[in-house]
């Protein structure tokens, strides 16, 4: 590639990275980059590292803009990018902050079965995922709700789902803010969302989303995966998947209300993409309502999802998922921005947290944490690749005490999508794939070359950067068997 | 001369969009979009198009162009309408009236590429060169 970020970039330890202010007049605090040189080596290729610092601009801003190891360019923030904004201090909310998936994130639940139970019927078992589960561009799932229930859903987010008997109240115990947000005002989305939102809750869309069936093949923390019930050669499926075209749409919606908002609130910022409004303002009260909306709209999506995954499950293996033993470990996001309280400089301030393409990562004893995790902390999901590996790690105070108690989100993309179509051939890449004993279903070939494990960085380093760091906890790692992809 | 051409980006695609007027500059830009999404596969003998009006009034050229896109995106993720024609396009003091035919989406006759998410703000330029007209867009997708 031939743009190569040149800024001033201070080692600070083997895994930290700053941005001094004074790169750009403008910036309130650093920027503060996660990553090993091997992997600052790519992220210096894009434009990630600039966006990084604009992120500084912004108002209430405070300890730093963060870039995680996955970080790549996103529009106006980059994707791997933490940010929090003191709400006493004028601190803003900024759509881009968040990203037009919103609640985009990952649920893993567990089984009973292992992997040696699974490998006889697998083809069969991706096959049943990828009827059960409608996958692609536009796709539209079988569950239809009329626009009163569309509404409930967005008000009331998984447990719409749940009372409607795809699932039970211990999945919502184990979903991030129990699968719904308060404060989301249903009202505050635009006829343009619903109605591009409306036939496809329970649908996973395409992209970089997929469902996975997965075995553990490594153990770091013996004491956690108890804790979890997990061990290895175990069977986890991981869907990945956000709030469709109803979340593109209150991003999209708000980004036009909140260009304005710059010359109103006299917010100087480098980049349009980047717009923002105090969060204390009825433009910013308003997104939020709306975001929190849509993100509801995302954690039932995910949970209908489980839902038709353990019905296929059940018909395959002949036995209840519940005697398959096919628990939610866990639910989060990575797109989100939430009000939460953290401490500054001594100092516990209520702040609005960004994570954007970043996952939240609370240590043990956070109120926030399930009570049954409360001893090991909060489960990080992160998925990598279809060729390589996804992980499960926990949340940490040294996570708490740096970065707002967030983490990364993914392996992160390392080549465009038009290079990795050049490069890779779709027969070669399946062969690979099988040789691996991994089977692949997607509704297009373009979606499965464009995600070729090549296209991303490697999620192993990644996550060792994290874990070095200590901004989350390896806990096992997951290799792929079975893939479902858009 | 070329409508469109593909740019490098990490996550994103970037495209470059060329016009002889600004007219011409938003139809290939609309033609740009529908290749990201799609590919036509087949002939369909006898389709039955469906005739839409397109209204978008902004100040900005470059709001305009992300309104008119908006539009057939909407026709495209809501109702699976695909641009078949540009039956009109008229562009005049920061409003634009089209009239468009659009094929009901079929995968028999169209493969689908990507998913757009949006039209992003992101380094959205319309700009006037010598002698034609150059856009940049980015679908975030």
């Amino acid at each position: 590639m031939s743009h190569v970020w040149d800024g001033p970039l201070e080692k600070m330890d083997d895994c930290r990275w700053r941005i001094p202010k004074s790169y750009k007049a403008g910036m309130r605090v650093d920027g503060i980059v996660y990553a090993d040189e091997k992997l600052l080596k790519d992220i210096r290729h894009d434009k990630a590292l600039e966006q990084v610092a604009n992120v500084a601009f912004l108002p209430g801003i405070v300890k730093a803009s963060f870039g995680m190891p996955d970080i790549h360019w996103g529009y106006g923030f980059p994707i791997g990018g933490v940010a929090a904004m003191d709400i006493e201090k004028g601190g803003v909310v900024s759509p881009g902050g968040v990203g037009y998936d919103i609640n985009c994130g990952v649920r893993l639940v567990r089984t009973d079965l292992l992997e040696k139970d699974v490998r006889p019927r697998l083809k069969e078992l991706v096959t049943g995922l990828f009827q059960a589960v409608p996958s692609g561009v536009g796709s539209e799932g079988d569950i239809r709700v009329t626009a009163r229930e569309e509404k409930e859903i967005l008000a009331k987010g998984a447990a719409w789902a749940v009372g409607q008997g795809f699932g039970t109240r211990d999945d919502l115990d184990a979903t991030e803010e129990h699968g719904c947000m308060p404060d989301a005002d249903p009202d505050k989305v635009s006829e343009r969302a619903y109605a591009r939102g409306r036939k496809q809750s329970g649908t996973l869309g395409s992209g970089n989303h997929f469902l996975e069936v997965q075995a553990i093949d490594q153990l770091y923390d013996r004491e956690a995966a108890d804790v979890l019930g997990l061990e290895e050669g175990q069977v986890m499926v991981m869907i990945h998947s956000g709030s469709r075209g109803l979340g593109y749409q209150v991003c999209d919606d708000s980004l036009r209300t909140m260009e304005a908002c710059l010359a109103k609130y006299h917010i100087n910022v480098p980049d349009r993409q980047l717009a923002c409004a105090p969060v204390e303002s009825s433009e910013g009260r308003d997104y939020l309502a709306a975001m929190r909306a849509a993100a509801n709209y995302a954690w039932n999506n995910r949970q209908c999802m489980m839902h038709l995954t353990r019905q296929v499950f059940e018909k395959i293996f002949g036995s209840s998922w519940q005697k398959l033993g096919m628990r939610l470990v866990y639910d989060v996001a990575h797109n989100i921005a939430k009000i939460e309280t953290h401490r500054v400089k001594g100092e516990e301030r209520t702040l609005c947290v960004h994570r954007k393409g970043a996952t939240r990562a609370f240590g043990p004893g956070h109120p926030g944490v399930p009570e049954k995790y409360k001893t090991i902390g909060q489960p990080v999901i992160i998925p990598g690749d279809m060729g390589r590996n996804s992980y499960l790690l926990v949340g940490t105070q040294a996570a708490m005490d740096e970065t707002f108690g967030s983490t990364c989100h993914g392996a992160g993309r390392l080549k465009s999508r038009h290079e990795a179509k050049r490069q890779v051939e779709f027969h070669a890449l399946m062969k690979e794939l099988e040789a691996k004993g991994i089977v692949v279903m997607a509704s297009g070939r373009g979606t499965v070359v464009e995600e070729a494990p090549g296209a991303y960085k490697d999620v192993n380093d990644v996550v060792g950067v994290v874990h070095q760091a200590g901004i989350a906890k390896r806990v096992c790692r997951m290799r792929p068997l079975g893939v479902v992809k858009g | 001369m070329k409508r469109y051409e593909f740019l490098k980006h990490t996550a994103d695609v970037a495209v470059r969009i060329f016009g002889r007027s600004l007219k011409d500059l938003f139809a290939s830009a609309a033609w740009a979009m529908f290749a990201v999404i799609l590919e036509k596969t087949k002939n369909r003998p006898g389709a039955v198009l469906t005739q839409k009006e397109i209204v978008v009034a902004e100040e900005r050229p470059e709001d305009l162009l992300k309104g008119w896109l908006d539009e057939l995106l909407f026709f495209f993720s809501v109702e699976h309408l695909v641009l078949v024609r540009i039956k009109s396009i008229e562009i005049d003091e920061g409003r634009l009236r089209a009239v468009v035919l659009l094929d009901a989406f079929d995968r028999e006759y169209y493969a689908i590429k990507d998913e757009i998410k949006a039209v992003t703000y992101h380094e959205l330029e319309v700009r006037k060169e010598r002698y034609n007209w150059q856009a940049h867009v980015i679908f975030d997708v």
